[in-house]
């Protein structure tokens, strides 16, 4: 009994002493190894008297779960310290620089078209488009403008034949003449897209972004045209009031027509949308001339609706503040990451449109 | 289109303000672009006289001038135009005045060494026309009023108006008026129309050639015999400056009166310079006349042309010819009143690359039964002014004029507009406007007059209703918020959904031309077909783009010389295949240059090399 008596006292004193693991793992097989201090006891057990022999085994026994437990213990203890040592090692310093992260950003006018289709997705209009390259007759002639008519003036278009039959469009109109050739009534469309006029200068770009919006049924009239345009300037600008007037004036296509000006002031040099006393002109609306519905085979006398036509750069310069029209297609780094938006600011009509 | 509201008043009566103009001008539909004050600082610009100039000291092309500007004591003023010479009356601006074209404030200043109070005008400077060569030379007429305002003592400012193409009856004053009175802004003044008295016919012969395409249908005349041409009274000198025209003599200034006053646009000849009579014929490629912009033009066939037996005389409804043009010292005038065509004058001023005021009336549709009141009204003017003996109004016709008519439901006007007006006030608003009307069953019958082309059908009539009535009658009816349809097609969700992923992984969305420069078109273009624009914005831009490429690296390289380094852009967009509508796909292009990484503390050095570029082809785009 005394061997057993010794191995504890042994193991204790070795157990004061600072180990590391694979120390203690020593220990462990030196006690419990085949051929160990402990395993050559239990093989002493045959040897022993048979009177003595039940006493010693479950003394053996006891010793060794004391040792077992003894040596886990210090294990243990031993990883607990090396978690504690390598936490207060491994301290990192949380203000050096950060790992370069490039984000792209969503040009401006797109950004504005999704502002634009969410809102009137919401009052039941769809999505259409139309060609860049238009043919005189969709673009001029079936809406209402004839060869010789002063208002083809205002549109200084690129050509791309002599004969003047191809252009590229001057306006997102043509979408109207397309959309109610396909289908039949009613419609209810619209339609974001490039348009093209020659002109150059410190307001105007050779290309710029129009949207047309058309809404034919057989009793819409100037009041629902109002209340579409008001709803969405108000959605736009996220505004709850907005100061809003139509005004009369002229398209060769709707009859009768009008431009819409809002309301806005001038605040530090900045224009504030929606109160003030000045007018600001932001797009031209009306009712579908019945010349362009019969050119599309739509019988004026059962249906009727309106159509409007705004620039959606424009729209984009007064919503985020941006001074320079030609800034736009300048493709300027800084322009691009300044007034660009984050691919994942995707608005929508439940969320909100912008930030 | 230039009007004052003193104008105006001599066809309206009305005791509103001019605030309230402004407001009706443009809830009527004719909107008002800008508002120049013309009263308190036009009247320091004075009629002025230069007594004596000497050269300035130290400038060459300088002078130094004393100028009578009606005080006891001259001005010394420094002038640097030619014209500047003693004798010459002209135009001074004092110290403390504005510059109409600059807006600069005149201080008193020394110019190179001396001091100059205030300056002398030319016409550039005040506005009333391009020419900036040398100061305004005023006629020995205004001699008496030296040291008054050369401006008219009108409190009136000068309203701008942008009036829409539709509208030609609007580019008159009378026609404003008639527009504003039916929306209930005072009282059309109905004058007694003068008539000229005369026994005598008009003796020159008109011939109209029945021709294809003759681009004049109607063509009166008078013959004004012994007149004295002059220069105008001072009504007619204000009335024009007034709206910033510049009065030249007497028989021109009525003219244009006429023109502004009625819309009714007139020529006159000198009746003396025009061999045999007059012949309205197509001109023949290669004839030639100088016009009185003194620019010679050359002819093609077809072109409506007023001739004599000679030659050209002018361009029918466009310009008239130095040859037969009015001077000081006519006599004898033949005065046209005619009616041309609206697309034969668009044609010819197209091609020659004219434009007037005649022209952009012309053009626009003047009403053909204004020829003989343009006639009295401005013959009877020349002989009060000229004095004179004036013939028998000759007109020569080869169409007669139909009047329209139109068939009126009143119930349209709600149909459309959604809101009521009583029949008591569409008929009274009608007859405002000049329409007449017959009661039938179930609609009206109406005769539109003569100086409304654009109304053909009846919805122009319910436009013209709404629009007197005032858009602010219509109500807001709010939208339903209801979808029936899906608001994106297939293909325009994968278009959002490119759009967005591409920006995710780090490159910028750009949006350039749909044009392009050939030369760099070229190496993109493999086997498509060069698409070219016929009328290019610049020879930079001169095709439509096969790729996008082109215009990427464009404007890449630009970003590259900005001195930005490590970029990726992109763009989803239109390249074209063919100059047929729809030959074109929506192609999404990126690009990226420079490093992908740049050495600092925690990552190495890296160029964007091929296998950036597999990543964000491969087909599950991740």
């Amino acid at each position: 009994m005394s061997d057993l008596k010794k191995i504890k006292d042994e193991l204790l004193l070795k157990l004061k002493s600072k180990l590391n693991l694979s120390e203690v793992n020593q220990m462990k097989s030196d006690l419990f190894g085949k051929n160990g201090l402990v395993s050559s006891q239990f093989k002493k057990i045959g040897t022993i008297a048979e009177t003595e022999r039940k006493k010693f085994a479950s003394e053996l026994n006891v010793i060794k779960d004391e040792l077992q437990d003894l040596i886990n213990l210090k294990i243990k203890e031993i990883e607990n310290e090396e978690i504690r040592e390598k936490l207060q090692k491994e301290k990192i310093d949380i203000t050096l620089p950060e790992r370069p992260f490039v984000r792209g950003k969503i040009h401006p006018v797109s950004q504005t078209i999704d502002e634009i289709s969410s809102i009137f997705s919401e009052i039941g209009f769809s999505v259409e488009e139309g060609p860049d390259v238009e043919s005189e007759y969709n673009n001029f002639t079936a809406l209402n403008t004839p060869e010789n008519h002063p208002a083809r003036d205002m549109h200084d278009t690129f050509y791309l034949d002599e004969k003047k039959e191809r252009l590229l469009r001057t306006h997102t109109s043509p979408v109207q003449i397309r959309t109610m050739l396909k289908d039949k009534p009613p419609f209810k469309i619209v339609a974001p897209g490039r348009t093209y006029r020659s002109d150059s200068d410190q307001t105007h770009a050779p290309m710029f972004h129009q949207v047309e919006g058309l809404h034919i049924d057989k009793d819409i009239n100037m009041g629902h045209l109002k209340g579409c345009l008001n709803y969405f300037i108000k959605e736009f600008f996220e505004l709850d009031e907005i100061k809003m007037r139509f005004r009369p004036s002229h398209f060769p296509f709707t009859e009768p027509s009008a431009e819409v000006d809002i309301g806005y002031e001038m605040k530090d040099g900045k224009i504030v949308i929606g109160e003030g006393d000045k007018w600001l002109e932001i797009l031209g609306c009306g009712m579908v001339h019945p010349n362009v519905l019969k050119n599309v085979k739509v019988d004026p006398t059962k249906f009727q609706g309106y159509a409007f036509g705004m620039g959606i750069d424009r729209l984009a310069m007064l919503k985020y503040g941006i001074n320079d029209l030609r800034a736009f297609f300048d493709c300027d780094y800084r322009w691009l990451n300044h007034f660009g938006f984050d691919p994942l600011d995707v608005p929508t009509n439940y969320r909100g449109l912008s930030r | 289109m230039k009007i004052t509201f003193d104008w105006l008043k001599d066809h309206l009566e009305t005791n509103l303000k001019e605030k309230n103009l402004l407001e009706q001008l443009t809830n009527v539909g004719l909107e008002v672009e800008g508002v120049q004050n013309l009263s308190s600082d036009k009247e320091l610009f004075k009629v002025a006289k230069i007594i004596k100039t000497i050269k300035h000291p130290n400038a060459d092309r300088l002078k130094v001038c004393d100028v009578d500007v009606g005080e006891k004591e001259l001005k010394k003023v420094v002038c640097g135009a030619a014209n500047a010479v003693e004798g010459l009356i002209t135009v001074y601006a004092p110290p403390g005045s504005i510059i109409p074209k600059t807006k600069t404030k005149l201080v008193v200043a020394k110019i190179r060494g001396v001091t100059s109070y205030g300056m002398l005008c030319s016409e550039y400077e005040l506005n009333l026309s391009d020419e900036s060569d040398g100061i305004i030379e005023l006629s020995s007429g205004y001699k008496k009023i030296i040291g008054k305002s050369y401006f008219s003592k009108s409190k009136s400012n000068l309203i701008d108006l942008s009036i829409t193409p539709n509208r030609p009856d609007c580019l008159g004053i009378r026609g404003i008026a008639r527009d504003l009175a039916a929306s209930g802004f005072g009282k059309l003044i109905d004058f007694k129309k003068k008539k000229i008295k005369s026994n005598d016919k008009q003796p020159l012969k008109v011939k109209i050639k029945k021709e294809r395409n003759q681009g004049c249908s109607i063509f009166g005349s008078c013959l004004i015999t012994d007149v004295k041409n002059t220069e105008s009274p001072q009504w007619l000198k204000d009335k024009l400056i007034s709206i910033g025209q510049k009065p030249i003599s007497a028989i021109v200034d009525i003219t244009n009166y006429v023109m502004f006053d009625l819309n009714r646009p007139l020529h006159a000849y000198d009746a003396d310079k025009i061999e045999k009579g007059i012949i309205v014929r197509n001109s023949k490629s290669g004839e030639k006349f100088t016009a009185l912009d003194n620019k010679d033009y050359k002819l093609e066939d077809g072109m409506c042309v007023i001739g004599d037996h000679k030659g050209v005389l002018g361009l029918g409804g466009i310009i008239g010819g130095t040859r037969s043009g009015t001077e000081l010292d006519t006599k004898n005038i033949l005065l046209e009143s005619a009616y041309f065509k609206p697309g034969s004058i668009r044609t010819t001023a197209k091609k020659l690359n004219l434009d007037t005021d005649a022209k952009f009336r012309f053009e626009r549709g003047i009403d053909p039964l204004s020829i003989e009141d343009g006639l009295n009204k401005a013959a009877i003017l020349i002989k009060e002014i000229c004095g004179g003996k004036i013939s028998k109004i000759d007109i020569q016709k080869i169409e007669t004029y139909k009047t329209k008519i139109v068939k009126f439901d009143i119930n349209l006007v709600e149909k459309i507009a959604g809101f009521k007006i009583s029949t008591k006030k569409i008929l009274k608003i009608l007859e405002n406007l000049g329409f007449k009307f017959k009661k039938k069953k179930n609609f009206f019958e109406l005769t539109v007059p003569s100086w409304r082309p654009d109304i053909t059908q009846e919805i122009d009539i319910v436009e013209e209703l709404v629009r007197i009535s005032g858009y602010d009658k219509i109500r807001i009816i709010d939208p339903i918020k209801e979808r029936k349809k899906s608001t994106l097609s297939k293909s325009q969700k994968l278009f959002h959904f490119l759009q967005r992923s591409i920006a995710s992984k780090g490159y910028l969305e750009a949006i350039t031309w749909s044009f392009t420069d050939s030369n760099y078109n070229n190496h993109f273009r493999d086997t498509k077909k060069e698409i070219k624009i016929l009328n290019p914005i610049s020879t930079e831009l001169d095709v439509l783009r096969n790729s996008i490429f082109s215009n990427l690296i464009i404007y890449m390289n630009k970003n590259l010389d900005r001195g930005f380094k490590d970029l990726s852009i992109y763009e989803i967009g239109p390249t074209f295949t063919g100059s047929k509508p729809g030959e074109q796909n929506t192609v999404v292009c990126g690009l990226s240059s420079g490093k992908k990484s740049r050495l600092s503390w925690i990552e190495k050095e890296r160029n964007v090399d091929v296998f950036d570029v597999k990543k964000r082809c491969s087909p599950n785009f991740n």
